[in-house]
C-alpha cells in the first residue's frame, strides 16, 4: 500500500509539472501571439518631445518658404519624417532612413541610415555601439526608444525630425496586402527559402513576397549595405503606388492600418504628406546613404559594423537634406568617425524615377549564393 | 441636404444602375476621415464607371458637389468624396481584393432596404 501511495504522488507530481510546463508554454506562445497580432508596440510610444534646438535658417523673402501646408513642423517649407523598420521582436531599428520633404520645391530627399553604423557609448549601452540598438538600449536623452532614436539621429544629422513612421518586419506583409499589394519590376531571382522564391521580372508583390524582398541579404555580397539598395526598389515601387492609389484611397485603408505602425502621424497629416507625395514627380524623389565604410571586427570593438565619414556626410546634408537650413560643419555633428580609408562607399544616388525604369545598379551575390541551377 | 437624405440619394441612384451589393458603413466613431462609407460594385469596368457617373450627377443635380474624386481615368476602383460620405465604386473583383468592408468590420452595418424604401 505504501509504495502504492509513493507511486501516486509521484505520478501526481509528474502530471502537475507536465501541467504546468503546457501551461507556460501555451501561456507564453498564447501572450507572445495576442501581442504580436493585436498590440505590436504602438501603446508605447507617445509624441516625440519637443525639439528644444534652434536651426539656423537660410536668409529669404518674408512668406517665401510658405509652404501653404497645415502641418505642425519646426522648419517652414520642411517636413522631415524618420522611417523605421523594426526586427520582429520591436527591439532593433534594422531599417532606418529619413525623409525630408521639400514642400516647396516638391522634393523629397531620403537618407538612408546604415543600422551598422557605429555611433558609441555616447548613444547605446550596447556592445555593439550600433545606431539600431538606440531604441532599446540608448544612453541619450529621451524619455522613450523613440525619442531617444530621434535624439541620436539629430544629432547625427542635424535635421530636426518632425514625426516618425515605425513599423515590425513581421507586420509588413498584412499591410501590404491591404495596400493590395505592391506593383514591381524585381531585378533578380531571390532565393529567401528554398521555398519561398522570388522570380525577376514584373510581379504584384504580396504582403509575404515583399518582405522576403525588403529583408533578403544572405546572398548579397555586401550584406546589409546591399540590401538597403534593394529597398530603393521597393520604395520606389511603394511610392508609386501611395502614388496610382490617391489620398482618399490610401487615407481609407490607412485607417485600419495603424494597428500594425507606430507613429505620431494624425490621419490629417497622413492625408497632407500624401497629398503632397502625389505632386511630387518620381525623379525628384532621391535616395542616398551615409557615406562611410565597413569596419572589421577588432576596429572599434569585436563587432563588424559600419563608420559613418563625417566630412562626407556634411557636405551630402549641406547639399541635399537641409534646403532651408544653413550650411554645418564637422564640429557641429556628433560624428564618430572610427577610420577613413576608402572615399565614398556609396556615391551613387538613385531617383525615384530612374528605379522605376529599372535603372538600378548591379548588386553583386557571394560565389556561394543559392541559385535556381 | 441632409447627411441622411444624401445616403438615401446616392444608395438610390447606385441602386436604380443596378449595383451589386451596396453596403452602407457608419464609421464616425472609428475615425475623422468620414462618416459615412457607400460601398458598391459594378459587373464590368463600364459599369463601374457608369455608377460613379450617375452618383455625380444627379448629385450635382441637387447642387451637391464633391471635395474631390479619384480613380475615373480607367480605375477599378472610382472615389467620390462628399466629405461625410465617402462613396467607394469598385469593379468586382478589384472590391474582393481590397476587401474594405473587412478592413472596416468594427463600423455600423445600415439596413440598405430601409434607405431605399
Amino acid at each position: 500500500m505504501v509504495k502504492k501511495n509513493k507511486f501516486r504522488i509521484f505520478r501526481d507530481i509528474l502530471l502537475l509539472l507536465i501541467t504546468l510546463v503546457v501551461i507556460f508554454f501555451l501561456g507564453s506562445s498564447m501572450i507572445k501571439s495576442i501581442i504580436s497580432a493585436k498590440q505590436p508596440f504602438v501603446k508605447k510610444q507617445g509624441q516625440l518631445e519637443t525639439d528644444m534646438n534652434t536651426y539656423v535658417l537660410k536668409p529669404s523673402e518674408p512668406g517665401a518658404v510658405y509652404d501653404g501646408l497645415d502641418l505642425d513642423q519646426y522648419i517652414e517649407g520642411q517636413y522631415t519624417l524618420l522611417g523605421l523598420g523594426m526586427d520582429e521582436d520591436g527591439l532593433n531599428t534594422d531599417i532606418m532612413m529619413l525623409a525630408v520633404f521639400d514642400l516647396n520645391a516638391a522634393k523629397i530627399n531620403i537618407l538612408q541610415i546604415p543600422r551598422d553604423c557605429y555611433v558609441g557609448p555616447e548613444y547605446t549601452n550596447a556592445s555593439t555601439g550600433k545606431i539600431n540598438s538606440v531604441f532599446s538600449e540608448g544612453s541619450c536623452s529621451g524619455s522613450d526608444g523613440i525619442n531617444k532614436v530621434v535624439t541620436c539621429v539629430r544629432d547625427l544629422f542635424g535635421i530636426p525630425i518632425d514625426s516618425y513612421i515605425a513599423i515590425k518586419c513581421t507586420d509588413v506583409p498584412p499591410v501590404v496586402d491591404a495596400m493590395g499589394g505592391i506593383p514591381m519590376n524585381v531585378p533578380y531571382n531571390i532565393i529567401y527559402e528554398s521555398d519561398k522564391i522570388l522570380y525577376k521580372g514584373e510581379q504584384v508583390l504580396t504582403g509575404e513576397q515583399s518582405e522576403w524582398f525588403v529583408r533578403f541579404r544572405h546572398d548579397y555580397l555586401e550584406g546589409d549595405l546591399a540590401r538597403i539598395r534593394a529597398q530603393r526598389i521597393f520604395l520606389a515601387a511603394a511610392m508609386q503606388k501611395v502614388k496610382d492609389l490617391g489620398t482618399i484611397k490610401v487615407l481609407s485603408i490607412y485607417s485600419t492600418l495603424k494597428e500594425y505602425l507606430m507613429s505620431d502621424l494624425e490621419i490629417n497629416e497622413i492625408g497632407m504628406l500624401s497629398d503632397f507625395a502625389q505632386t511630387v514627380p518620381m525623379e525628384n524623389v532621391t535616395v542616398r546613404m551615409v557615406p562611410g565604410e565597413d569596419l572589421d571586427k577588432g576596429e572599434i570593438n569585436e563587432y563588424y559594423g559600419y563608420t559613418i565619414h563625417e566630412q562626407e556626410t556634411v557636405d551630402m546634408l549641406n547639399e541635399y537634406f537641409r534646403p532651408y537650413q544653413e550650411n554645418l560643419y564637422a564640429e557641429d555633428l556628433h560624428i564618430f568617425e572610427v577610420k577613413n580609408t576608402v572615399p565614398y562607399y556609396d556615391d551613387d544616388s538613385s531617383n525615384f524615377g530612374d528605379i522605376m525604369n529599372g535603372d538600378v545598379p548591379d548588386v553583386p551575390f557571394r560565389d556561394d549564393a543559392n541559385t535556381l541551377d | 441636404m441632409e447627411i441622411q437624405e444624401k445616403l438615401k440619394k446616392i444608395v438610390k441612384v447606385l441602386d436604380s444602375k443596378k449595383a451589386e451589393d451596396i453596403e452602407v458603413l457608419g464609421i464616425r466613431d472609428l475615425t475623422v476621415l468620414t462618416d459615412y462609407f457607400v460601398i458598391a460594385n459594378g459587373t464590368s469596368t463600364t459599369h463601374t464607371k457608369t455608377l460613379a457617373d450617375e452618383v455625380e450627377y444627379q448629385l450635382s443635380q441637387e447642387g451637391i458637389k464633391p471635395s474631390r474624386t479619384e480613380g475615373h481615368n480607367g480605375s477599378n476602383w472610382i472615389v467620390i468624396d462628399y466629405g461625410d460620405i465617402i462613396v467607394h465604386v469598385f469593379y468586382k473583383e478589384t472590391r474582393e481584393f481590397y476587401q474594405l468592408e473587412r478592413l472596416w468590420a468594427d463600423g455600423e452595418h445600415l439596413d440598405i432596404e430601409e434607405l431605399i424604401k
